[in-house]
């Protein structure tokens, strides 16, 4: 074989190929903004939203970017349910967006551990006076402003008319009081038929419209013990328990492998069940004839949970102010009315509430009227280990292993030794 | 230069590309991973630069946690699924092919298809197979009048989801096994089996006293890999029931296919406890060289 | 089912004239000619029914995939009104012609790279000497020993602090030194004659051209294996890009896949086309290399 030069050069060919692979495969990811104060600027936001959600938000940035020219939104969808996992890795990696929508749960994790913006740095705060106190709590931490709310939401009592009327009860006239929930419950109950007067979930959050009711409070005053297992929340929780042990009203929803509360809804298998305004589109499309009412009050009156989705701006986001701009853009009057009419959603800013048209929406005046009432649920950084915590306890009361007075007692144990930090 | 100097230049030259990627991806994290398992997270702005230094804290925690002791026995649970009906269907189909058929590398090669392709995407394909109501299974299942996994599904029945995700990957795998078995049973001469015959030995001592122990390598190599396979299983999992339907064990919600490599994956990826992690892992490193050391030893002894 | 069959299931194998059964001699030659073909047709039974379980995951996958959407669960095994339009759905309106390009691009570049780099360093393993040859050796042989999740985490935390997040780089990187394909490789090289390497030196060339010129065109088998091998597992390689790529136009199918059972389980058939745009050209990848795969994927589990 003879080996000439013509053979090397050949080689040349191949190495320009690995090279252009090589170069070839460290692309592929997009440039980071640079970013500056002034000139165009885009701005990048990972958002949460269902498909109807999705669709009024085209139309508000569509207008936002044409009342703010040079700004440009690059939104991207994130599933509701595993975003947060995305926005962990994005953190780890350095490739948060500018912006991102979290349940109002998230934000305390990430803002104590110096992932967020200081909004009060940013720029100015007025809006804030606007807002829904209960909804701007998810979005304090430490008295500093981390995020500004986007959406606020509680619990109700959805009640199925049609098995109202059944029972010979007044299809306009939802249980106002625990006691009148009880005895309702029972007429409406039929086990023969597979029928319950309630259907119920049984994680911590669901179980606050309960304790609020009876004004047990999760926190001590300054916020360093739990506190849940005092008399007033042995009291609400026992009721809880109650309901499906004692007067068996409740049929099993919060089982595993039970029929969960909004399934059994739609069958009509539970006559009453806790729900909140994302539920009205479904049940009003299966044409199930409800109304909504508020929680039954106990001792304190009517109450109930708060849940939402808060507006984050990262730490990485190189045009804060123009961010800060948009956060304010959607939590304006303006704005919030929108999201209210269209869709039937609570507003967070309470300027808006003046607006609503509860002709298209008659629930939202239940829900707003609700919101007065409701009870934020405690700021936490780990939320979520308290529901790990709280939730196979109250389980045990459930399934009659434990009793509620230890069941609580075991999960506060828990909570302030692992959650808290707090001696024994 | 001297000769000598050049060869191993120019050997180590011919080396180099592989050899960065080895020290740099797969030598260098596993000292890396320890370090990070004497960290903890602390700051989500600064994850890496920001870790602090816990010492064998994340250790400590590890025997304290519920969550990964149960991990463990699921594990093992999986395994004890997984390799017996892996092996015996890998064996059965050996011994079904190892005929002179028409078609029987059509066979041959329909069996082992399934171990090429991906196991989450088969996984998903599972869940429709076992979904409640309408799914085929369960359709299947009430044709006979059993409707146990109606509501539930045959994933979020917490007693059947193991074995059903057990069912899935064997039935996805056994085509390997199948082949090493059909190489081995191959290579047994035949007049292992005429002198047998000869002796008046019928079918099944036949396979006892002669096929049985002279495939006992592979199988004992099956396991192995069977037991690191379970140590490892995660896309399942993700795919079929990310973790499984809770069960109560002790006042705990637990779920019921929730196995080590699962909960690995969800103490990094999910909860991004990145130094906890890293501590999980170095256990199950230590599990796996632990395992791999005792096959080392029992094929020692096979070969005297 | 099959035990009565396994009984005869060690018949003398194809090459041999005779065929002796092994049952009761006491049979007369009628029984003994329809005993046979019992046995034989009770073979093929089991053998099709065994691969109708293990195949009947895809074929529903691709039945479903071909529903119209209203159907999904519907019992027909061929619908009856057949339509495309699931593919051409989640091709063109939810991204995985995307996703499907992406594969590809993985997939190839790093078989490409990895079999390039495992050939440069199994040729210096099997021609050439060096220092610490013996050593390296085992070094690396040690590192089979090591589980996959076990890498995980540090390798996320490396590729993440080098910055390689959301690159194809950071996909294909970490997998591109194959100790596996290494040893492969080199057990073949090492049969080539060394003579004819000698003989070409003589002839002035240099080492690469020996390489390029001798030892690839004589390993062209054993590259293409191990092409196909790396292939298949870049193509179905889903935790790994699941952690690296958060940026949808970097996802791989069965990345973009479990991105969209998040987001829309109901789709069921849908979904069931995106899986199928996973499995199907492997599938067909497979069908044409079936000797090759298979060989390949149990060769080094038969040295053990």
């Amino acid at each position: 074989m003879n080996f000439s030069k013509f053979d090397r050069s050949r080689l040349i060919p191949v190495l320009f190929l690995c090279a252009a692979i090589a170069a070839a495969l460290s692309c592929g990811g997009g440039q980071k903004e640079t970013g500056e104060e002034t000139g165009p600027v885009t701005l990048t936001y990972w958002q949460t939203y269902n498909d109807d959600e999705n669709a009024l938000f085209a139309e508000l940035i569509e207008e936002y970017q044409a009342t703010h020219p040079g700004v440009t939104i690059q939104t991207t969808r994130l599933p509701f349910m595993g975003a947060e996992p995305k926005i962990l890795t994005a953190l780890a990696t350095r490739t948060t967006p500018d912006i991102a929508r979290v349940d109002g749960s998230f934000v305390p994790k990430l803002a104590t551990r110096n992932a967020l913006m200081n909004l009060d740095e940013i720029g100015p705060g007025d809006i804030k006076q606007d807002l829904h106190p209960v909804a701007l709590s998810s979005c304090l931490v430490g008295g500093v402003t981390y995020a500004l709310p986007e959406q606020v939401n509680g619990l109700c009592l959805f009640y199925n008319k049609d098995l109202f009327r059944r029972a010979g009860l007044d299809p306009e006239v939802p249980p106002e009081t625990w006691d009148e929930f009880i005895a309702m419950g029972k007429k409406l109950t039929d086990q023969e038929a597979g029928v319950f007067g309630f259907g119920m979930r049984n994680s911590l959050w669901w179980t606050f419209p309960f304790f609020n009711t009876y004004g047990a409070h999760f926190l001590n005053e300054d916020g360093t013990r739990c506190v849940l297992n005092g008399p007033q929340g042995v009291e609400a929780f026992q009721l809880k328990v109650d309901l499906y042990r004692k007067y068996k009203i409740e049929g099993g929803g919060w089982r595993a492998g039970g029929v969960r509360d909004d399934m059994g809804f739609q069958n009509g298998k539970y006559a009453m069940i806790f729900s909140g305004p994302w539920a009205v589109k479904t049940l009003q499309a299966a044409e199930i004839d409800f109304g909504v009412g508020l929680i039954p009050r106990g001792p304190v009156g009517t109450s109930t949970n708060v849940g939402g989705n808060d507006l984050v701006i990262f730490r990485s986001c190189q045009i804060p102010r123009a961010a800060l701009e948009f956060l304010t853009f959607m939590a304006s009057e303006q704005v919030q009315t929108r999201w209210a009419n269209r869709l039937g959603q609570i507003p967070v800013n309470i300027r808006a509430e003046k607006h609503l048209d509860f002709g298209k929406h008659p629930y939202l005046k239940v829900f707003v009227e609700q919101m007065k009432t409701a009870i934020p649920r405690p700021s936490i950084a780990d939320y979520d280990e308290l529901e790990n915590i709280m939730n196979p306890e109250m389980q045990a009361a459930l399934d009659g292993t434990k009793s509620v007075q230890k069941a609580l007692d075991d999960a506060v144990r828990r909570i302030n030794r692992e959650v808290l930090g707090a001696a024994d | 230069m001297t000769i000598k100097l050049r060869e191993n230049l120019v050997a180590y030259a011919f080396l180099a590309p592989f050899l960065v990627i080895f020290l740099a991806f797969l030598f260098y994290p596993i000292f890396y991973s320890l370090y990070l398992s004497f960290h903890r997270v602390t700051d989500l702005y600064d994850v890496f630069g920001a870790m602090q230094f816990v010492g064998l804290d994340n250790f400590g925690k590890m025997l304290h946690d519920g969550q990964f002791w149960w991990s463990l026995l699921m594990t093992l649970y999986y395994a004890g699924l997984v390799i017996p009906l892996g092996i015996i269907t890998s064996l059965i189909l050996a011994l079904l092919l190892n005929n002179r058929l028409p078609f029987r590398s059509l066979f041959r090669s329909a069996y082992f298809m399934p171990y090429v392709l991906d196991m989450f995407v088969v996984g998903l394909v599972w869940v429709l197979i076992y979904s409640p109501h309408f799914g085929v299974l369960n359709r299947l299942f009430t044709l006979f009048g059993i409707d146990t996994f109606l509501e539930s599904g045959f994933l979020g029945n917490p007693y059947s989801a193991m074995p059903a995700v057990a069912l899935a990957n064997v039935l996805k795998g056994s085509g390997f096994g199948m082949v090493l078995y059909l190489a081995a049973l191959s290579n047994i001469s035949p007049s292992l089996y005429e002198a047998a015959a000869i002796d008046g030995a019928g079918g099944w001592q036949r396979f006892r006293a002669i096929t049985f122990p002279l495939l006992k390598p592979i199988t004992l190599f099956l396991i192995v890999i069977g037991v690191i396979t379970a140590l490892n299983a995660f896309a399942e999992i993700y795919a079929m029931t990310e973790g499984g339907p809770n069960v109560e064990v002790g006042g705990r919600a637990l779920g019921a296919t929730w196995v080590t490599g699962y909960y690995l994956f969800r103490t990094f990826y999910v909860s991004l406890k990145l130094g906890y992690a890293a501590a999980i892992s170095y256990v199950l490193l230590i599990f796996t060289l632990i395992i791999s050391v005792i096959n080392m030893r029992l094929f020692r002894t096979e070969e005297r | 089912m099959t035990k009565g069959a396994g009984g005869t299931g060690r018949r003398i194998k194809a090459g041999q004239g005779t065929r002796k059964t092994y049952t009761s001699p006491s049979k007369s030659r009628g029984a003994h000619l329809s005993g046979r073909h019992l046995r034989a047709m009770l073979l093929y039974i089991s053998l099709i029914l065994g691969a109708v379980v293990v195949l009947f995951p895809f074929f529903w996958m691709i039945t479903t995939a071909l529903k119209q959407p209203g159907q999904a669960y519907s019992l027909q095994l061929l619908p009856d009104r057949p339509t495309l339009d699931n593919f051409r759905r989640i091709l063109a309106d939810y991204g995985f012609a995307r996703y499907f390009l992406n594969s590809i691009i993985v997939a190839t570049s790093a078989a490409f790279l990895a079999t390039l780099f495992a050939a440069l360093a199994a040729y210096a393993f099997a021609k050439k000497r060096f220092l610490f040859k013996r050593q390296l050796f085992l070094f690396l042989l040690a590192s089979l020993m090591i589980p996959g999740m076990m890498y995980m985490v540090p390798q996320f935390a490396i590729v993440s602090q080098l910055g390689l997040m959301n690159t194809y780089a950071a996909m294909v990187l970490p997998h591109l030194a194959n100790v596996f394909g290494l040893f492969l490789m080199k057990q073949f090289m090492e049969s080539i004659p060394s003579s004819l390497l000698d003989s070409s030196r003589i002839d002035g060339a240099s080492e690469l051209q020996v390489f390029r010129h001798i030892v690839v065109p004589l390993s062209l088998p054993v590259i293409a294996t191990l092409f196909l091998l790396t292939f298949q597992f870049h193509w179905g390689n889903f935790l790994w890009q699941l952690i690296v790529t958060n940026k949808e136009s970097l996802y791989t199918v069965p990345v973009g896949l479990a991105m969209f059972r998040d987001a829309h389980e109901e789709l069921v058939t849908l979904k069931m086309a995106g899986a199928a745009i996973s499995i199907i050209p492997i599938g067909i990848l497979f069908f044409f290399t079936q000797r090759l795969f298979i060989e390949g994927m149990t060769k080094g589990a038969v040295k053990g």
